[in-house]
């Protein structure tokens, strides 16, 4: 391997590699269309392995900073109820991820109304439709309400959940996320902190499952007050939980699914999200990328030290050339999801090794390219290449 | 041997035909019959390709086609199945083409990632709904009460075509009436529920795919009966102003759900005292069009 790894073609070879690449990305078309496993793991990250199989953040402690009040089947009244007695406790936000689409009761919507804008601590979510670069808000006291966010994950329509945009501008408009609006009142400084991230996304690092947070039931607090759990400075979210596993209502795909892959259930309700969000925000734990230089770097490296041991079985042992260059990419592939899984468990870091992994790939086609348009140089221009002088 | 594997071939190929039921009657009035049997139709019966039906004078029929769309049919004269196959679907494709626009769509949809165009991915909606999440309107309408009178309604939807439809059950069944409605202009229910006959209907705004939403209640009334029960009502409102005296009517009646009669006495009670703002606040929930 060492014997061509400083050889001119093994380096002009790995270009042409990136060259490739390049010129494939420019193709204006998704050339997946027939490919069942590529269309198949369209929605699938290797890092939910951390979660779904490797049980990263199973330790984590529960979250005492924040309660969620479980709605369950309560009524705008009785929502209305909750949302004034957890209020009254004196809590750092009550946080509100119901949405409340047409009127209903005159005197319960008053009510519901005059609690969004008169109550600076209450968060109000709301729907987000962005339909061809056009904003609207539908919900009719989303005009009406001081403290609002949008409700909306990014990320494919039934997909896994792994995104969020913070905020969102729109002109002079900006549209705060339901988790973000949280944290601006319960935690301002967190809050200008996530917005000197400027990040049009932020991937959701999930620390904690449905089990890791304090859930009281919302009927029974309203009823009978004392639930032995002191609001007073938490972060109050009011939501639905089912009681039901198999219920879908609010419910959507995390990276703790244990099913990655194929046909499953969704698996975490929607204010669990939020709740992990808003952790993430408050304790500034966010994913961390690596930058693209180095996924490329990494890339250019692991290509050129495979380029050099495909040439060296393609040049001197050509009988086994297929053979160790599948067993090649096969081992590298292996180690480097258990590598980047490792950055991702240990050190939230996610390494995005789809350049490496598509270098290595293209690497045995491009080589028989390269040795092509060698032989083709050297016959009308004489130039020199191992490929011509070494003969296999 | 050639002969009778023709006669095979044929039978079969006519039997395939002859049992291929083209639509399902789902409701039938006055005079309806096939052609030439000059049986009437009634609700069940299969048609076929083949048949041909005739509409008499003030008849009507709805049919159901093979993929679940319904086809009402009012106009007196003589109709055959085969000419009303092609309002079954209006998208006829056939297997190639559907195959090559699939590749089609797929090869030339976005190179778009999540994180790179969030706005386009954001319909995964981390809330739980209260009330239709498919559909609004401004007022709160789940009971109307009507007989006549204009009631312009301010609409909402997520449906590509959306429209106005009365049925006569709560669930299911063939809408009785349909109104296409015009993105951001109100929905004009008094033009929906005109020339319904007095009875209990349920109305909704659904796409062309229906509505998964609960239907709202609606009463047509005759106009005596309409009357009366206006008159018993508002027999309770104490007389002092007129402004005031035309808003506890309003009032009144919007909570007895005579929507259309309480929109007059809102705009009655803004008119009489422009300056009230509960006058013009409640006058201004008729129009309010962010909900």
């Amino acid at each position: 391997m060492i014997k061509y790894l400083f050889k001119r073609d093994t380096i002009l070879a790995s270009i042409m590699v990136f060259i490739v690449m390049g010129l494939l990305a420019l193709i204006p078309i998704n050339t997946h269309v027939l490919d069942p496993i590529k269309m198949a793991l369209q929605d699938f990250d290797y890092n939910d392995l951390a979660y779904s199989q490797f049980n990263k953040n199973s330790h984590t402690s529960v979250d005492t900073n924040i309660v969620i009040v479980n709605i369950g089947a309560a009524g705008r009244n009785e929502i209305a109820g909750m949302i004034k007695k957890a209020a009254a406790e004196n809590p750092r936000v009550v946080g509100v991820d119901i949405l409340f689409n047409a009127p209903k009761d005159s005197a319960t919507d008053a009510e519901l109304e005059d609690l969004f804008y008169t109550n600076p601590k209450i968060v109000m979510a709301y729907n987000l439709v962005a339909d061809k670069g056009i904003i609207s808000t539908p919900g009719f006291l989303v005009e009406k309400s001081r403290q609002k966010g949008y409700a909306n994950f990014v990320g494919e329509e039934g997909g896994s959940i792994r995104h969020f945009s913070p905020i969102l501008k729109k002109e002079t408009t900006v549209y705060n996320s339901f988790a973000a609006a949280v944290t601006q009142v319960a935690y301002p400084q967190q809050f200008k902190q996530m917005l000197k991230r400027d990040k049009k996304t932020e991937q959701v690092n999930y620390t904690r499952t449905a089990d890791q947070f304090i859930v009281i039931d919302g009927l029974n607090f309203l009823e009978n007050g004392d639930t032995g759990i002191s609001l007073v400075d938490k972060v109050v979210l009011l939501g639905y939980i089912s009681p039901d596993p198999n219920s879908i209502e609010d419910k959507h795909f995390t990276p703790f699914n244990k099913k990655s892959v194929g046909k499953t259930v969704p698996d975490m309700e929607g204010i669990f999200i939020h709740a992990n969000i808003i952790t993430m925000i408050r304790d500034a734990d966010y994913v961390k990328k690596s930058p693209v230089w180095i996924n490329w770097l990494i890339a250019s490296l692991l290509c050129w030290f495979h380029m050099s041991l495909f040439i060296r079985y393609f040049i001197d042992k050509h009988l086994w050339f297929h053979l160790v260059a599948k067993i090649a990419q096969l081992v590298s592939a292996v180690l480097f999801v258990y590598l980047g899984l490792l950055f991702y468990y240990k050190w939230d870091i996610k390494i995005n090794l789809t350049p490496s992994f598509v270098a290595i790939i293209l690497a045995v086609d491009v080589l028989y390219f390269y040795e092509a348009i060698s032989a083709w140089l050297h016959k009308r221009f004489g130039v020199y290449s191992i490929f011509i002088h070494s003969h296999h | 041997m050639k002969l009778l594997f023709s006669i095979l071939l044929l039978g079969i190929f006519q039997l395939s035909f002859g049992n291929d039921i083209s639509f399902v009657v789902y409701h039938s009035k006055g005079s309806v019959v096939k052609t030439f049997s000059q049986v009437n139709l009634k609700k069940g019966d299969p048609l076929f390709l083949k048949d041909a039906i005739s509409l008499g004078t003030g008849s009507s029929l709805i049919l159901i086609c093979s993929n679940y769309k319904i086809i009402q049919l009012s106009k007196k004269g003589n109709y055959t199945i085969k000419s009303l196959m092609g309002q079954c679907d209006k998208n006829p494709a056939s297997y190639s083409s559907s195959y090559f626009k699939y590749v089609w769509d797929e090869l030339t949809h976005p190179h778009d990632k999540p994180e790179m165009n969030p706005e386009a991915y954001m319909k995964n909606i981390g809330a739980v709904s209260r009330g239709c999440n498919e559909s609004a309107i401004g007022i709160k309408a789940d009971t109307i009460n009507y007989c006549s009178g204009s009631l312009p309604v301010f609409w909402w939807s997520s449906y590509k075509n959306s429209y106005a439809v009365v049925y006569e059950q709560l669930l299911d069944g063939a809408p009785v009436k349909k109104l296409l409605l015009i993105k951001e202009k109100p929905v004009q229910l008094h033009e929906l529920f005109k020339a319904l006959v007095p009875g209990e209907y349920y109305w909704q705004i659904a796409g062309d795919e229906g509505s998964g939403c609960e239907r709202n209640y609606l009463k047509i009334w005759d106009k005596p009966s309409y009357n009366k029960a206006i008159k018993l009502l508002l027999k309770e409102v104490p007389v002092s102003s007129a402004a005031e005296t035309a808003y506890a009517r309003a009032f009144l009646l919007e909570e007895n759900h005579f929507l259309a009669e309480a929109l007059q006495y809102y705009q009655q009670a803004a008119q009489l005292n422009p300056s009230n703002i509960i006058y013009k606040k409640s006058l201004a929930k008729f129009y309010e069009t962010n909900f």
